[in-house]
């Protein structure tokens, strides 16, 4: 499974490849990672045939992580990948924006790598 | 008033026996007749500066800073050639040495230009390596920030001195600092801190049987029990205290430890035991011939008779008060006693005296600009009408008040309006007791809000204080955690100090809370401390504090970031070592090392992280920094550069996704122009966040449906120009302009249109006030609805 992290913090990358170690050796998911909204656009236009799972922080600078999920649900190919959203705020607001743009699931920050892991071999 | 000035003669800290004076004078004497005859500019610089280490000593400033400056420039030459050896350390020492002096007796004239120059000498103490001369730096530095009143910045320095003292077994002046400590702690209100560390000072007191130290520390321990309401004991150390001055016979020390046994019998509600102990002290100075003692003294006999209804003697002791309160030459102890005669002789029903003191008092302050004094004094010869059935002449006192109070002496203004209210309900003029009654209302609004924000600066302080510290403490845990690793190289690292991070914040949290505590337990004791700052001064602070009160909530969202790193990269390290152990089992060594790099590199982000959130909180207690009102040259281009990247950090940090576009525009032949930079900058920050709130306001207006996602692009301009005489700024937005229903209030002080809680709607008065009185310029909106506002500061050049 691919899987694409969109979140500004770039040791987010270090902490997601240590966290799903044994994952990644076993060939089980695959990581991909981008730092902004608009590199995540950039990101799915190359690789447009394959299947993205995309776990995306909502607080970026420039695009917002909403304003990204807005694009993809919305105007990207269909059937649209799965997209999980992920925010510091766990208020209703975000919660209920992030539920009618479409997203597939919604989890607050800190991430409990735990639940993360569950969810993933779910989808 | 009266209480205010006790604290201060109290809290003097240490007297110097007689004998000790003497031969100290003696010292200095023998000194100068060896600087005389000294020739060479090396001995002459360390002859200079003994002698001046000396006056420090005898608290003769003008001594010390002339022989302070005189040795400075001599230790010029040896300092700059040849600086490692063992001569031009010992020259810089000098050198260190006076410049401490030298910023120990500018620190208390001066605040600011002397921790500037404490500074200096610390950072020369700390190239020569030597402890006891950084200890010293540290001690003088931590006494200049109480001068200013930075309890939390002394509180570190003393804390810093204290160790070093430590680890030069310096017990004298461990002890000295420990006592110095307690009352920065006492400042802030934490008794108990403040009685712990007076009770380690007599211990070691004790322990080198230092009589003056142990005096001392009884004092400070009485004070501070007494403060806690514990007066038995206070009494017992006070008594304590007073069996060494005896043995020592040391006439200053009993009658200083009387009149404190005095205070703490009035604060017991025992009136007969204080005024025998009042009393004892007033026999004692008169004998000495100590001018503002025998002043204080009287007035505090004044006050008990006061308190027990016995005005005749009241009366007489204030008479006397005021005799030695005029040869002593200090107009508020002076006005204090006119006011205490008067109110004694309107008591008595007495009213041609009442008027005949509370006149002489209103003529003092109108020769000495005693804004206040003067509304007081006015105030009080309208009581005297009014008791008189005068009411008309007490309306005209009353009106005379209100025009010369300052207009942001709100305590005194809600009094005025108050008293008038009162009195038209006499006159049976209903109507001006209504408008009163309303001003009254107003007025009590502004105290309490004021004394609000001054509670929620206090507490804030403090917990940023705590927070820092608990950072600053993870981040040393790490940096060691990280040298273990290398040389142990397995199974070393265990509980990555994130409990004690955990356990710390805390701690900090129960500390805030005893501290929220204590501050209900003293507000009686606080109201009177309120009473003597200047009210503008904390008006200002309050709204520096509030601005940063309303970045709090960004600034925890953003050190939420950073330890959640810590949480993740610490557990993992854990779980890594667990493979490693496994991996070492196993008997690949090479996995095994792969991982134990992974585990290194977490450390590392561990360190970096921890780090980060100390920069944001460092970044919070800068802003708070309190301004010196000082004009200096300044690049005005910068400053406003500088202030509009702040804004735009702040609110980024609150919101990360709001953005703005900013357009900057500056006259690069401006120059530098005298302002007062920290105060211009404030101005400009507020402005610049104001134009910041606007857009995003409009903003979130249109982002509602998020259809309307790329119509609005939010924009804030600052511009300067050089115009003839004058230097214009300009801090313009694309918000939703100011509505005209408003626009003639903005400036008014306590208007806002935030949310409740949100604003203090102090910002813009301030700011008005700071443009227009403190720097004779102007201050100017333009605002369309819908299109946007554009605030002009023009600054006059020279």
């Amino acid at each position: 499974m691919k899987i694409l992290v969109v979140d500004d913090e770039q040791d987010v990358k270090t902490l997601f490849l240590q966290r799903f170690r044994k994952e990644i050796k076993t060939g089980e998911m695959d990581f991909d990672f981008a730092f902004s909204g608009e590199e995540a656009l950039t990101y799915l236009n190359q690789n447009s045939k394959e299947a993205v799972l995309i776990l995306s922080d909502i607080n970026m600078p420039g695009m917002s992580g909403l304003e990204l999920l807005k694009h993809i649900k919305q105007e990207f190919r269909k059937p649209p990948p799965v997209v999980m959203m992920i925010t510091a705020y766990g208020d209703d607001e975000n919660f209920n924006t992030a539920k009618s743009l479409g997203a597939d699931d919604f989890l607050t920050k800190p991430v409990d790598f735990k639940v993360l892991k569950e969810k993933l071999l779910q989808k | 008033m009266l209480l205010a000035l006790t604290f201060c003669s109290l809290f003097a800290g240490s007297l110097m026996a007689q004998q000790q004076v003497d031969a100290t004078k003696q010292k200095a004497n023998a000194l100068k007749a060896q600087l005389n005859r000294a020739t060479s500019d090396s001995s002459r610089a360390r002859l200079a500066t003994q002698l001046s280490t000396t006056y420090r000593l005898l608290i003769e400033n003008d001594s010390c800073k002339k022989y302070a400056s005189l040795a400075i420039p001599l230790t010029n030459k040896f300092t700059t050639i040849n600086n490692n050896s063992s001569i031009a350390t010992k020259h810089k020492m000098i050198r260190a040495k006076a410049i401490e002096n030298l910023g120990s007796v500018l620190s208390y004239e001066n605040t600011t230009l002397g921790l500037d120059t404490l500074n200096v000498a610390l950072r020369l103490w700390q190239e020569t390596g030597n402890k006891p001369g950084i200890a010293m730096a540290y001690f003088t530095l931590a006494q200049g920030y109480g001068y200013k009143g930075d309890n939390l910045q002394a509180i570190e320095y003393f804390n810093k001195s204290i160790k070093l003292f430590e680890e030069t077994n310096n017990k004298y002046d461990k002890a000295s600092a420990l006592i110095s400590l307690g009352l920065e702690k006492r400042y802030l209100g934490n008794y108990g801190d403040a009685l712990e560390s007076t009770l380690k000072s007599l211990q070691i007191a004790k322990e080198i049987r230092d009589t003056t130290l142990m005096t001392d520390a009884l004092l400070a321990n009485g004070f501070n029990y007494m403060l806690a309401k514990s007066y038995p004991e206070a009494l017992q150390d006070q008594r304590k205290a007073l069996e060494l001055y005896k043995l020592t016979k040391d006439s200053v020390g009993i009658a200083r430890t009387y009149n404190d046994m005095g205070v703490t019998d009035m604060f017991a509600n025992k009136l007969d035991d204080a005024l025998i102990n009042y009393k004892k002290a007033l026999a004692l100075r008169k004998k000495l011939g100590d001018v503002s003692g025998i002043g204080y003294s009287y007035s505090y006999i004044s006050r008990i008779y006061k308190m027990q209804g016995k005005f005749e003697e009241a009366i007489t002791n204030t008479k006397e008060g005021i005799k030695y309160a005029l040869q002593w030459g200090d107009i508020r102890f002076i006005i204090d006693g006119y006011l205490d005669a008067g109110d004694i002789y309107l008591e008595l029903k007495d009213y041609e005296n009442a008027l005949t003191n509370y006149n002489t008092a209103l003529d003092i302050a109108k020769e000495n600009k005693a804004f206040n004094y003067q509304a007081i004094s006015l105030m009080q010869i309208g009581k005297v009408h009014t008791n008189s059935g005068n009411t008309k002449k007490a309306l005209v006192a009353l009106q005379m008040a209100e025009q010369v109070v300052l207009p942001r002496d709100y305590k005194t203004r809600r009094s005025i309006y108050d008293r008038m209210k009162d009195t038209y309900v006499k006159d049976n003029d209903y109507e001006n007791a209504f408008e009163s009654q309303f001003k009254f209302q107003q007025m009590n609004d502004s105290v309490n809000a004021a004394e609000k924000a001054e509670k929620i600066t206090a507490l804030t302080q403090q917990v940023i204080y705590e927070n820092k510290r608990a950072l600053q403490k993870a981040s040393q845990d790490k940096e060691i955690a990280i040298q273990q690793s290398q040389i142990k190289q397995q199974k070393l690292i265990r509980n990555i100090s994130i409990g004690g991070l955990l356990i710390v914040i805390g701690f900090a949290f129960v500390f805030f809370m005893r501290f929220k505590e204590k501050r209900k337990l003293n507000v009686a004791l606080e109201e009177s401390l309120f009473d003597l700052k200047a009210t503008q001064k904390q008006l200002i602070q309050s709204e520096k504090m509030a601005s940063l009160g309303e970045l709090t909530a960004g600034i925890a969202h953003e050190i939420q970031n950073p330890l959640n790193f810590v949480n993740n990269f610490s557990d993992m390290s854990n779980e890594l070592l667990d493979e490693m152990e496994a991996e070492l089992d196993k008997g690949d060594i090479e996995e095994a090392k792969t991982i134990m790099a992974d585990i290194k590199q977490n450390l590392e982000k561990i360190n970096h992280h921890g780090k980060r959130a100390e920069g944001i909180v460092k970044g919070m207690l800068q802003h708070s920094r309190k301004s010196t009102d000082e004009k200096e040259p300044t690049d005005i281009n910068v400053l406003a550069d500088e202030y509009l990247r702040l804004a735009y950090h702040g609110l980024r940090a609150k919101d990360k996704s709001f953005n703005a576009t900013l357009k900057t525009n500056f006259d690069e032949t401006i120059g530098k122009i005298e302002i007062v930079p920290q105060d211009i900058g404030r101005v400009i920050l507020n402005l610049i966040t104001n134009a910041f709130y606007a857009v995003n306001e409009k903003k979130l207006a249109v982002d509602k449906d998020l259809t309307g996602l790329d119509s609005y692009q939010p924009t804030v301009s600052v511009s300067t120009k050089k115009l003839n005489n004058k230097v214009e700024i300009s801090v313009k937005d694309n918000g939703n302009g100011i509505p005209q229903q408003v626009l003639d209030k903005i400036f008014q002080p306590f208007f806002t249109t935030k949310p409740t809680g949100q604003g203090t709607g102090l910002g813009l008065s301030m700011s008005y006030d700071i443009i227009t009185k403190a720097h004779g310029g102007e201050l100017k909106v333009e605002t369309k609805e819908g299109e946007g506002t554009e605030f002009i500061i023009r600054l006059p050049i020279n």
